[in-house]
Formats: structure tokens, sequence, C-alpha cells
């Protein structure tokens, strides 16, 4: 990534160390049958070029949070700061990566990591050595003018994270980006990400509901537990970098699964045996993969 | 996961071979059809008033040929002045129900229910107010043509994902830009689907209207030989429709084959069997 074009996020002289800042972060949704407390007394930091994960079950709001950060949902209670400026609206120096890869099906690889620059109206020539170099960088060199039917959903996915990153953003946020890939998919994505962090140490909000993701990861993880969305604990992981996927298998890494799954347990999100009678299985097949694949 | 798509001999005789079916197994069908046409007519004694033979409305195709091309010319002009206008005021209208939701909201339930209203009723309407001329039936060429567009094209661009107008959203980009960028794009394969039905409405439209009023046109045709019982001339004149029918809904699709080949729908030639 030398001679890329640099933004002024990408000075870190002169910003707060905090890149963003949750305080007393409430989300409650209007409906029909009132209102719903999707997110309660959030209050969370993120250090800059840190990498911080999220994870909890299904509906404990923790896409909510990131469309927070985002701009595009505006929080009930609470602020949300990024550089210590409070959150009005989308950032220019934000990236974002959903669980589909929303890429344009009728542009080429090339065309739909650029489309972040037409969008945002900056100057096309300027990024289009950039983007051939992310793409490079993520081993998509070769298929920038592939469009996306021809590639697969790793691929797919790839692109949708050169596209996040084309315009040098400062904050980089996940939702679950790698949930609908296969799990030896998952497995190198999650190797490929790191890799990429290291070079680039952007600052990453990433969601997933896979605890073992999020540890291999992160530097820290907020466990959230639903209904009202908050957090249960945040767990910092002191496990050397760069990591590699034996390392999840070994008794440092479980040890904190095991830790996370606890909390998961005390909040009756996981049980130890099936309950029928509360019905709602919570083990969703994504985990099950997981459970087989780290065993 | 770096393979090329495979280009063997065998996937090119596949792909020949389904192109000369997709000809051969309706032309069988067709010929299978004349054939019992015209067992029909001999078999029964059929008079030639009441139905002419394969061959009758065949010769009457070759010899009136000219007649029949000239005749043609206003229907078609009539047809495609209609689908264009059809077209420009649908993706208008459809871009505006998609953008601006009080007028989506004024103008949607109002759309739908002038639809139960059978437009081909205000044909004799329509002339009083606009002639006999060539107003009229482009009039109801557009009436008719223009409501599938509409409906199709608002369908495209609100079937755009969620998370893809919030990726959109958080570029900040003008609304303009993600309509041009995102969701006109987006719909393309919607539109033509409307686009296709509209040209083929769009022939009624003109008929109906040549029927109702007109010194010409195809449909003057059909509503002269039908009143001196020249049922030869009368099928001469469907077909040349039909024809011109297909012409139309092909160059759409090709049109469409151009602009889109990234659509599923224009990919896949091989298919199982």
């Amino acid at each position: 990534m030398k001679g890329l074009p640099e933004t002024p996020m990408k000075d870190d002289s002169g910003l707060p160390a905090d890149a963003v800042t949750f305080e007393e972060v409430g989300l409650t949704y209007t409906t029909a049958r009132g209102g719903v407390q999707a997110l309660a007394g959030i209050t969370l930091t993120i250090p800059r070029g840190h990498f911080v994960s999220i994870v909890g079950p299904s509906g404990c709001g923790k896409s909510s949070l990131l469309m927070l950060t985002a701009g595009l949902r505006t929080c009930t209670e609470g602020r949300v700061l990024i550089d210590a400026v409070p959150v009005s609206g989308p950032q220019a120096g934000t990236g974002i990566v959903f669980q589909s890869d929303t890429l344009l099906d009728w542009r080429t690889a090339l065309d739909n990591v650029l489309v972040q620059i037409e969008l945002r109206r900056l100057r096309k020539a300027k990024y289009q050595q950039r983007a051939l170099d992310l793409l490079r960088s993520v081993g998509l060199g070769g298929f920038e003018q592939r469009h996306p039917y021809e590639l697969s959903g790793g691929m797919r996915q790839r692109i949708a994270i050169c596209r996040a990153l084309i315009h040098d953003p400062g904050l980089l946020l996940m939702d679950e980006p790698f949930g609908a890939l296969d799990a030896l998919t998952r497995d190198q994505m999650m190797c490929d990400l790191q890799a990429l962090w290291l070079e680039q140490r952007k600052t990453v909000l990433f969601i997933t509901h896979s605890i073992p993701e999020a540890i291999f990861l992160s530097d820290r993880v907020v466990v959230m537990s639903p209904r009202p969305g908050r957090i249960d604990d945040i767990i910092d992981i002191k496990l050397p970098r760069p990591r590699e996927l034996h390392m999840t298998t070994e008794p440092d890494f479980n040890a904190y699964v095991q830790g996370i799954r606890q909390i998961f347990e005390r909040r009756g999100v996981l049980r130890a045996e099936p309950d029928t009678a509360h019905g709602q299985p919570l083990a969703r097949p994504a985990e099950s993969n997981e459970g087989r694949r780290l065993r | 996961m770096t393979e090329p798509p495979t280009t063997t001999s065998g996937y090119k005789r596949a792909v020949r071979r389904q192109r000369i079916e997709a000809i051969a197994y309706p032309a069988g069908a067709l010929l299978v059809c004349l054939g019992l046409w015209q067992l029909v007519i001999i078999v029964f004694h059929i008079q030639p008033y009441l139905l002419p033979t394969p061959a009758a409305v065949f010769s009457t195709i070759i010899g009136q040929w000219s007649y029949l091309i000239s005749e043609s010319v206003p229907t078609i002009i009539e047809v495609l002045l209609g689908f264009a206008i059809a077209t420009i005021v649908g993706v208008a209208i459809a871009v505006a129900i998609v953008t601006w939701r009080p007028f989506e909201k004024a103008m949607y339930p109002l759309l739908v229910a002038s639809q139960e209203v059978p437009q081909i009723a205000f044909a004799p309407l329509l002339l009083v107010w606009f002639g006999f001329g060539l107003t009229s039936k482009v009039i109801i060429a557009f009436l008719i043509a223009f409501f599938p567009i509409v409906v199709n094209t608002a369908a495209g661009m609100r079937s755009v994902p969620t998370e893809m107008l919030d990726l959109a959203l958080s570029t900040r980009a003008h609304g303009f830009t993600i309509l041009r960028k995102i969701r006109f794009p987006f719909a393309l394969p919607n539109i033509f689907t409307g686009l296709k039905i509209g040209v083929t409405f769009a022939v009624i439209g003109a008929v109906v209207g040549e029927f109702v009023g007109s010194g010409n046109g195809l449909g003057y045709v059909l509503m002269q030989a039908n009143g001196r019982l020249d049922t030869a001339l009368l099928f001469a004149a469907i077909i040349v429709l039909i024809v011109m029918g297909l012409v139309l809904f092909l160059a759409v699709s090709l049109l469409e084959r151009l602009l889109i080949p990234w659509h599923v729908s224009q990919r896949n030639v091989v298919t199982a069997g």
C-alpha cells in the first residue's frame, strides 16, 4: 500500500486517542405495539487502531450499534462520538462491510470497489491505482475485470472489503461480514482480515455471533446480551499476533472461548442441555459449524 | 477458485444444439398445426369465406404484399410513438413514485384503480377528441402500454436491498446519484420485463384505435376484409400483425441482452437436459 492518497484521518497526531466513544447510548424503536428497547446504557470506548468485536445472540442490538456508529440511525438516548465529535450522520472517514456483499452485479470487481469513490464524489482517477493494489492485496489480482456472478462468495466479500477501504477510512465497520460464507472460507477470510489489519491498523468495529471469530481477530471482545441489548462484559484478548489458525485449538484460546460461553450460559442465551420447554433453539447452524471446526 | 470458464468444443456444440432445438421444436409444432388446419377444412368441407386454407392465406400474403406493407407503415408508426411515450412517461412516473413519498401516496392508488378501467372503452371518445388521424391511435397505444412499464419499473427500483441502500447512504451520496448509479441499473431487468409487455400492448392499442375509426393501417385492413368476408386477407393481416409484434418483442429482447449481460436471465445458455 505505498503511495496511497492520504486523508486527514490517516494522520494520528492531533486526534483523540479514542476513535469511537459510546456514552450511555440507548435506542428505542417505535412500533405499533409501543416502544421496543433495542439498546440500553451502552458505554464503551474503542481506542484508535484497535480491533474491537461485539459478540452476542441475534436480537441483542449489535447491528443497531453499528448502524448508530455509521450515522445511519440516530440513538434515542446518550450519544456516539467519533474522534470526539458527536455523530449526526454518515461520516467521511467510515467504511462499512455488511453480511451480504452488496456488490453491484453490473459492475466489474474494480468498478465495484470504485463505486465508493463515485458516490462520495471523489476523483476516480486518483484512486484507480489504490483500488488495483487493494484487490491484489486480498488475492484478487487478475480478477479486476470480472463481474460478481463469475466469482465465489469469499471473493465477492473480499471485493466488498476493498470497497470499504478504498477511500482510506480511519474506521472500518463490519457487520457479520463472514456470516454468509462456508466454514473453510470463513477461516481463510479471518486470517486475511488479520493480515490486512496488521498492515493498515485501522480502527475496526466487528460484529459477529461467532465467539472464536471474535477472539481470533480482536484486541477486545464486547459481550452483549439481549432485550434490551446491553454490555455484559468486556474482555481484553492478550494473545500474541499474528494469530494462526492452529492457535484456536490451544488452551489459551479455549480459555477465552469458555469464558464467553459461560457468560452466555449465565444469561440463558446458551443452554448446556436442550430445553424444549422454552422452545427457541439458540445454537444457530453457523455456530454448530464452528463448534465442529474447533474441536 | 481461479479456473477460467470452460470453453471446450463440447460446450460450444451443446450451445449450438440448443439454439437449433429452440427453433426446430416450435417450427415443427407450427407445421403440425397448419397441417391440421388444412385437414379440418378438407374433412368438414368448410367454405373459404368462413375459414381459408393456409395455402390461400399464404398466396394472399404474397399477392397483396405491397398493400399489406404499405398499410403496416401507419400502424407501426402509431405503435412506436405510443410505446416511446409510454416508456418515457412510465419510467419518469416510476421514478417519482419511488423517490417522492407524497406522490406515491397520492398517485399509486389512482394509477392502480385506473387500470380497472378498460382503456379500450375510451377509444371512441379519444377519436372524438383527437380526430381520426395518428394522434388518437398513439394515445390509445400509450395508455395501454404505459401501466406495465410503470409497475415493473417501480417494483424493480423498490427491490434494491436495504443493505445496498445503507451502503449508498453511508457515502453521503445525493438521492439522484443513488438513483442513477444504483436504483436504475438495479431495476433494468424489471424495466425490460415492463417494456416487453408494453410493446406487445402497444400493438393491441394501435389496432383497436384503427378499428374504431381510421382510413389506413392494419386494423383498417382487418375491418375492411371482415366487411367483405375476405377471410384470406383477414388472416394475412393478422399474420403481418403477429410478425410485427414478434419483431418488436425481439428488438426489445436484443436491447435487453446488450444492456444487461450481467443479469441471471441473460446467462446460463446451456441448461440441463
